[in-house]
């Protein structure tokens, strides 16, 4: 299946490298909403995080073919291009803070999520961890949420963040260290968790 | 024992758990269907993820595609630069264009899910089409349409009719504001609108319009995904243009059919009164168009940009206004696409050269679908079985 659908990518990657708008709205209308999210956690402004998509895009279509990436790392593409322009930005907005602070930034919260299945007793271990990742390290934050919320690769979310690859792995290892202290002694999950981590 | 971690680094199970995404469902019961066992490391891994989940600020629909609209006028505005005269649209006009762009892009999308289906495969995605054909007015409540044929009327006061109700609302239209209209009609089922001009326009399945709420400039301008037909009232003094993503149309007052699905490589404009001139977008000055007189048929070949001209019998490109469909000798593998838009229903065929056999009659398409798939086996000599909800199997006789 999953090369039928890289296959269906791949169509319109051609089309839209030809200069068909139809494909390029497909495009947009595949990440638009992947690159909104992100960038929204990057910085609060959303007109300031639309204005920098509206110039990605542009971008995009009109050096398409001189564009080094392929339909399969376009996400990926344009969430990198959508931190740069946005850090940017903001550096131009708001010079007056410490370098530290603008790169820091990085803004997500976790929902504590209600399932009937829950018990009490869960639904408090849910809401600790729901917790703790709000407490997360910006970094760790952002390693995680390129991760599992936008599905990057490795060598991706090292790329965007400007770290080695080790040090994506160790982010997302600690966070998900701390999610297990956290859980405490709940057997089946921290037994679950183990086993992600040693894997 | 490594069970759990394979999943947590699966990028599709990620995207399962994270987007929700009909296909990759489809995949992952099915997946968890032949093999039984990892039933509980699968619901496992999904709680684990699922703590991972952030709460996300959305970019709703509308905001998305005024984006978009900015885009595209910022994109033509520069393309246009090397040209020798600018010419600026107005914003509204872009936000039709960039709704229709989008919709165009929607359902190319869709449509070439289909282009290399297995069975299997098809199984999974078919139900997907099963969108609501709904009525979109800018800043009101969207409308569904429940019937399986609907009818719409923009009446000349500004007031706007759906089945036989008054539709309530702010009307911005009868304010004098412009607001774009879209009618979406999924798979399955037809509409008829009355515009505000008088225009009629019978909308098949599979099909998007947009259209403004009233007319407020010098030429009257739709833009249409699929197929319809049009009788439009006369009006010298304000030309009729039906947009499509390839091509438009420049009518004054006439009938014709429009067929141009974003799926097909094949747009065919069918006269039957009056006259057309068909021209291609986003072409030079000196670039081909055609005229056609009625009883003519013209097609625009997407891959090759050209045009070609024949003589066609007229009624079997309008008769599925009235619910019919007629056919002489016709492929019946276009016989079959036809009866998958308009039942929402796939087919498979054992081979392929089955959809070379020529049939001819005529198909009441208001009967049952069963009914009327008996009469297309007979005339082919082929059988045609249920293999699924939605599917149907072609095979010899």
């Amino acid at each position: 299946m999953a090369e039928k659908d890289n296959s269906h990518q791949q169509v319109i990657w051609d089309q839209f490298l030809s200069g068909n708008k139809e494909a390029f709205a497909a495009l947009y209308n595949l990440h638009a909403e992947a690159m909104f999210r992100y960038g929204t956690k990057l910085c609060s402004d959303r007109e300031l995080v639309k204005d920098a998509m509206q110039e990605i895009f542009i971008e995009v279509f009109l050096k398409r073919h001189r564009l080094k990436t392929t339909a399969g790392h376009f996400r990926y593409y344009l969430l990198l291009a959508l931190k740069r322009s946005v850090i940017k930005k903001l550096e131009s907005g708001r010079r007056q803070l410490p370098r530290e602070e603008k790169e820091r930034y990085f803004e997500v919260s976790y929902s504590i999520e209600k399932s009937i299945i829950d018990q009490e007793e869960e639904a408090e271990r849910n809401r600790k961890v729901a917790e703790l990742l709000n407490t997360l390290p910006a970094g760790q934050k952002e390693a995680l949420y390129l991760r599992f919320n936008e599905a990057l690769d490795y060598p991706e979310i090292a790329e965007i963040l400007h770290i080695t690859v080790e040090s994506v792995r160790k982010q997302v290892y600690r966070a998900l260290t701390s999610i297990r202290e956290k859980w405490g002694t709940s057997p089946p999950l921290a037994w679950i968790l183990t086993l992600f981590l040693s894997w | 024992m490594d069970n759990i971690g394979k999943y947590i680094e699966d990028d599709r199970f990620i995207r399962w758990v994270f987007d929700k995404d009909p296909q990759s469902e489809a995949y992952w019961r099915s997946f968890e269907t032949a093999h039984p066992g990892e039933k509980e490391n699968i619901r496992l891994a999904r709680r684990v993820l699922k703590k991972l989940r952030t709460v996300d600020q959305e970019l709703p629909e509308n905001e998305k595609i005024v984006l978009f609209s900015r885009i595209l006028k910022e994109i033509e505005g520069r393309e246009r630069r090397h040209k020798s005269r600018i010419i600026m649209m107005e914003m509204m006009k872009y936000a039709a264009i960039a709704l229709f762009f989008f919709l165009a892009g929607a359902l190319l999308f869709s449509r070439q899910k289909e282009v290399y289906p297995t069975f299997a495969e098809q199984e999974q995605t078919a139900p997907v089409m099963g969108e609501e054909a709904r009525l979109i007015r800018e800043g009101e409540e969207d409308i569904l349409l429940s019937d399986r044929k609907s009818r719409i009327e923009y009446r000349e006061d500004g007031q706007v009719v759906v089945n036989d109700s008054v539709l309530g609302g702010t009307g911005l239209a009868r304010k004098g504001i412009p607001v774009m209209n879209q009618l979406v009609i999924p798979y399955g089922k037809t509409s008829e609108v009355t515009l505000p001009d008088g225009t009629r326009v019978w909308l098949n399945a599979g099909s998007r319009l947009i259209y403004p709420g009233f007319f407020p400039d010098k030429t009257r301008e739709v833009f249409l995904a699929g197929e319809a037909f049009f009788s439009v009232r006369h009006d010298a003094g304000r030309p009729f243009v039906v947009k499509t993503a390839d091509i438009s149309v420049n009518v004054l007052g006439t009938r014709f059919n429009l067929s141009a699905y974003a799926g097909d490589n094949l747009i065919e404009t069918v006269l039957t009164e009056g006259k057309i001139r068909i021209s291609q977008n986003n072409a030079g000055r000196f670039a081909e168009s055609v005229e056609i007189a009625p009883g003519q048929l013209a097609a625009f070949s997407k891959e090759e940009r050209t045009f070609s001209r024949s003589q066609v019998d007229i009624e079997n490109h309008t008769l599925w206004t009235e619910g019919l469909m007629k056919f002489e000798s016709t492929d019946l593998s276009r016989v079959i696409k036809k009866l998958e838009r308009y039942y929402n229903i796939r087919f498979r065929y054992q081979d392929p050269l089955l959809g070379g056999i020529k049939i001819s009659g005529k198909l009441e398409l208001n009967e049952h679908c069963d009914a009327v798939l008996g009469i297309v086996a007979d005339a082919a000599s082929v059988k045609i079985d249920r293999a699924g909800e939605g599917f149907f199997e072609i095979t010899r006789k």
